[in-house]
């Protein structure tokens, strides 16, 4: 059985996160996600707080519907709280307008999709290069060096040339994982990256992840699956859109 | 090398060529129609101008009985004359063999070696002709039926016949472009040859060129004014004062409004490019919009991926004008071309002048990008979160949706049928900009269509209804009314007939300016005028009314400030008297001449002509062109005979010379609502695809249970069908406002006022036909590539 975490009210000042400690890299705090909809307001996020430190290998593990890639989408900046904070690197994401947003998150994150999510038109590696002609860093004489050398790493280097629908899910993932470091990001934010591979594959590039980690990089990974969850360093349970302890064993998201 | 930003965009306009084709297709139509316009307009202004100029045509034309040299030579020498020219101007016909006569207008020059002023130019054959040798205008040699070469029959109106040689041709600008296909035609002789035929060697008319200010109305007038006094101290009486409009060919106005209206059409074919733009770059940006919240995701500024489409819609726009403008070129150059040789003048050069190839280039890439602006902003201004859970655009506000839930409640149809229905309805904000293209597509159609209905319509209305003649005989001049009706019932064939008055006078506007006129008396129980139709405000004549006159649409926009029941000053050979005008009708009869209709009594007692007639107005028996063309042949002949030189032409002949000018422009609005028709077939072509591809996976789902390749292609077909039947009824309903005022902007264009409207039904038919196989056509082609997909990879569709 789970245990309910409640929220508690904030005593800090925006842009600041009393809670958490000075080696945290991402700190939520008190956040709400309410969803209008035509049924009556949803509430998806019911008073979050939630810190996560630099290099941790984090798994956010709930039921379908359970507010988990909602959590993750606070994180990322792809979706903005109701109420609360989000912290990340030094960062008050809530209150970076859209465009701050896109330039802080090719900075700072890299996304990676259940279903993939390359472009179609571009080849794998011109998929890996896109990140850093967008946010144009690099030389661009250095992106396709940069990006050769991330598709060796992931294994699919002889796949550069061919366009997404030329590979299988697992090599369209490994790309999207490529794609996701192609800034360096610290943190790489992955919601359901095996959910759509099958079991050799989501190994294959659970394994990915797990390197990364070893590397130094912040990995939060939304995932259904509990045996992936249990490899995890540290695992948040998310149910009924708040963060939950488990009675005994894992450790939870503290509050 | 380019970013992998740049090479999405450059592959998806390959990988998407269905897409690709139908918006270049569409905005190089766009692109062509408006560069084949302001281009010709630009060749033909130029042409036209520097044709006209080069003729050094006449600031003023002067009439009189006789020139003499010196006189002539008197009035080039004055300071401010430039040139000065006799020429001797007479109507006769002519005929070649045993073929009909056809009226002609035979000019003598003095020297064809050095003509100074209203200049003809040689045009093949023999130049300059020599005694008994006549020259025949380049236009009117059809008409005539003469070969170079030919011995032709002259006759003049006393019926005194010789024989000449047509030897050449000449190029007259100053013709009326009509000469070509009726009468009169033209023909240029030496004074010696007017010897010949028995006139006395000198001129008639004096063609003079100002020496300054020569586009100054009043200063041309002026010295007008100052020779016709010269003349007078020299014992001439000046007839007539003619003064063109300066440095403007006669047919420059027409041309010019034509290419108005053809502008009009233009912009409106710009406008429905850019409603297909903007449908297919909102339905682009619909299907990327996870595309887009990827991008996003990964770090793209919205602004970044804005640029993207704006960028794919300019390199559209960039194909779009690499098409168009070759065939604007070409296009240009034929289109001049028709109308250069319509209207008949030369085209020096066909260059377009860049302005005009600026104007493509702006076309091409700015229409595009403004169209595109709209949904390309609101299409990239959607969040990651919005884009990757795959919202993409909904059925939006409750409105739309109220039309689909009434649609849904639509029962007791055939299930595919049912379909087809509600799929269409589906995506309104797509539906109703395919609808919107369509509309106006076929509104314009209509309208054009009902233009030309309403052109014949105003002829009928005019030479059938108004005027009750078929005949009209003009006498070279006055002679006894009593006669005139006593010879003319002698012709077979002949009903009715009435002697009617005119001459020319000069009426003195309020501002103390002087305007020609003609001043027209007729019986004051006319039955040849049904005055009632043209009427346009005020009364008619009423028998016995003395001094009180009608005038017509065009003298009355000479005389600002004059309406019904003000006085009008006549001045007939310096004796002024004073007419009231009590109505003011239209007339078409020589378009651009003012007239003042006053009864009988009044005209012949103020012209001193009282009992005479100059022209007579006739009923035949039968009314078809080949009758009436016949009785005015014998009244020609039975006048000339007696001594009575005659002209008589048919209403017939005088309606057609009018329809001829009103068949150029409706051909070519007629083209140019073909283009639009493309356009909105273009249209809803997209629409179609678009619909095809997003149901792509629901066509896979009808297939795996158990729908066949028919089904699909009809489910789509009847949609397709559907939009267009739509469409259709909103262009029927929108057809007869727009073709009135199409009517009305013609008719103040070509003749001064509005036309006689006329709503066709036939064009709104015709509309329903064309609607129906462009959808239809539309519909079928990317439905039958849906059908041809298989289940499996129709399924697998992302």
């Amino acid at each position: 059985m789970f245990r309910r975490i409640r929220g508690r009210k904030s005593e800090t000042h925006a842009g600041e996160c009393a809670q958490c400690g000075d080696a945290a890299l991402i700190n939520l705090r008190q956040v709400v996600k309410r969803f209008n909809s035509e049924a009556g307001p949803f509430f998806a996020l019911k008073g979050v707080d939630l810190s996560i430190g630099a290099g941790e290998f984090v798994a956010i593990v709930g039921k379908s519907g359970s507010g988990k890639s909602t959590l993750m989408n606070m994180i990322t900046g792809i979706d903005r709280p109701t109420t609360g904070e989000v912290m990340v690197a030094g960062t008050a994401v809530h209150r970076l307008s859209e465009r701050q947003i896109a330039i802080w998150r090719g900075h700072t994150v890299g996304v990676i999709f259940q279903f993939f999510q390359l472009l179609p038109a571009l080849t794998v590696i011109e998929n890996v290069m896109l990140p850093m002609d967008l946010c144009n860093l690099y030389r661009p004489r250095e992106r396709k060096v940069r990006a050769l050398q991330l598709i060796e790493q992931m294994g699919i280097a002889e796949h550069g040339a061919k366009l997404p629908a030329a590979l299988s899910g697992g090599q369209q993932q490994r790309v999207a994982i490529a794609r996701a470091l192609a800034n360096d990001p610290a943190i790489v934010a992955a919601d359901e990256p095996t959910g759509n591979l099958d079991s050799k594959n989501a190994e294959a590039v659970f394994q990915l992840f797990e390197s990364l980690a070893a590397q130094g990089k912040t990995i939060l990974m939304v995932t259904h699956d509990p045996e992936l969850a249990k490899r995890a360093r540290r695992t948040v349970s998310v149910a009924d859109g708040a963060i939950v302890v488990p009675d005994e064993g894992q450790e939870a998201g503290h509050a | 090398m380019l970013s992998p930003r740049w090479r999405k965009i450059v592959r998806e306009l390959w990988s998407n060529k269905a897409r690709t084709a139908l918006i270049v297709l569409s905005t190089s139509v766009g692109v062509f129609a408006f560069g084949l316009i302001t281009g010709s307009q630009a060749i033909l202004e130029r042409e036209l101008a520097r044709g006209y100029a080069a003729t050094n045509p006449a600031s003023a034309r002067l009439y009189a009985d006789h020139f003499d040299d010196d006189f002539v030579h008197s009035v080039d020498r004055m300071p401010e004359v430039a040139a000065a020219e006799g020429r001797h101007v007479l109507a006769v016909r002519i005929k070649v063999g045993s073929g009909p006569w056809v009226s002609l207008q035979l000019n003598a020059l003095p020297n064809f070696e050095r003509i100074r002023v209203s200049q003809i130019r040689p045009a093949g054959g023999k130049w300059p002709p020599e005694t008994r040798e006549i020259l025949i205008e380049r236009a009117s040699l059809e008409l005539i039926g003469a070969q170079i070469g030919d011995v032709v029959q002259v006759e003049r109106l006393d019926g005194r016949s010789y024989e000449l040689r047509v030897v050449g041709l000449a190029h007259d600008l100053q013709s009326p472009p009509t000469a070509r296909f009726e009468g009169p035609a033209y023909g240029y002789i030496n004074f010696d040859t007017l010897e010949a035929l028995e006139l006395p060697r000198g001129a008639n008319e004096l063609h003079v060129v100002v020496a300054t200010n020569p586009l100054d109305r009043q200063h041309i007038q002026a010295v007008a004014d100052r020779i016709k006094r010269r003349a007078e101290n020299a014992g001439i009486t000046i007839a007539e004062i003619a003064i063109p409009e300066p440095g403007k060919h006669p047919a420059d106005n027409i041309i010019q409004s034509i290419v108005l209206l053809l502008i009009i059409f233009g912009l409106l074919s710009q406008l429905l490019n850019a409603f297909l733009i903007t449908n297919m770059i909102s339905a682009l940006l619909a299907q990327q919009t996870r595309q887009i919240g990827i991008m996003k995701a990964i770090g793209a500024r919205t602004e970044q991926i804005v640029a993207l489409y704006l960028v794919q819609v300019l390199i559209l726009g960039l194909i779009a004008l690499g098409l168009a403008a070759p065939l604007v070129l070409v296009g240009a150059r034929g289109f001049s071309h028709f109308v250069a040789t319509s209207f008949n003048f030369d085209l020096a050069s066909y260059a377009l002048p860049p302005r005009v190839i600026g104007l493509q280039v702006a076309i091409a890439l700015i229409v595009p990008l403004l169209a595109a602006l709209h949904p390309v902003l609101a299409g990239t201004s959607v969040t990651v979160r919005e884009a990757i859970s795959s919202y993409g655009v909904g059925l939006g506000n409750t409105g739309k949706r109220r039309i689909a839930g009434l649609v849904e409640r639509v029962r007791g149809l055939p299930r595919p049928l049912l379909l087809s229905l509600r799929n269409t309805f589906r995506r309104t904000g797509r539906l109703a900009l395919t609808l919107v293209t369509l509309t106006l597509g076929g509104t314009i159609f209509i309208a054009i269509i009902s233009l030309q209905a309403s052109l014949f319509h105003t002829l009928d209305h005019v030479y059938v209804s108004y005027w009750n003649h078929d005949i009209q005989i003009t006498f070279g001049q006055a002679y006894r009314a009593e006669r005139i009706v006593h010879e003319v019932p002698k012709v077979p064939g002949v009903v009715d007939v009435e002697a009617w008055l005119s001459g020319r006078v000069r009426i003195v506007t309020p501002a103390a300016a002087t305007v020609d006129a003609v001043l027209l008396g007729l019986p004051a129980a006319t039955t040849m005028v049904r005055s009632e139709l043209i009427l346009v405000e005020g009364r008619w004549l009423e028998p016995k009314e003395e001094h009180s006159v009608v005038i017509n649409v065009e003298l009355l926009k000479d005389l600002p400030g004059v309406g019904v029941g003000d006085d009008l000053i006549v001045e007939i050979d310096r004796r002024r008297t004073v007419w009231r005008v009590v109505g003011i009708v239209r007339r078409m009869q020589q378009p651009g001449i003012g007239y003042a209709y006053a009864n009988y009594s009044s005209v012949a007692r103020a012209l001193r002509s009282d009992g005479y007639a100059t022209s007579a107005h006739i009923v035949t028996t039968q009314h078809d062109a080949a009758f009436a063309t016949a009785v005015a042949q014998s009244l020609e002949d039975h006048f000339n005979r007696r001594g009575m030189p005659a002209t008589a032409e048919t209403t017939t002949a005088f309606r057609g010379r009018l329809a001829f000018a009103f068949q150029i422009i409706v051909a070519i609005l007629l083209f140019m609502a073909l283009l639009l028709a493309a356009v909105g077939g273009f249209s809803l072509m997209g629409t179609m695809s678009l619909n095809v591809l997003e149901r792509t996976r629901e066509i896979g789902v009808m297939r795996a249970i158990g729908a066949s390749n028919g089904s699909v292609l009809q489910i789509f077909l009847v949609e397709g069908l559907l939009i267009g039947l739509i469409s259709w009824c909103f262009a029927a309903l929108f057809g007869l406002p727009m073709s009135r005022l199409l009517s009305d902007a013609i008719g103040e264009a070509l003749l001064r006022w509005p036309l006689n409207f006329a709503f066709s039904i036939w064009g709104v038919l015709l509309w329903l036909g064309l609607v129906l196989v462009i959808s239809a056509v539309s519909s079928l082609l990317p439905a039958r590539h849906a059908s041809r997909l298989t289940v499996r990879e129709v399924l697998s569709y992302e």
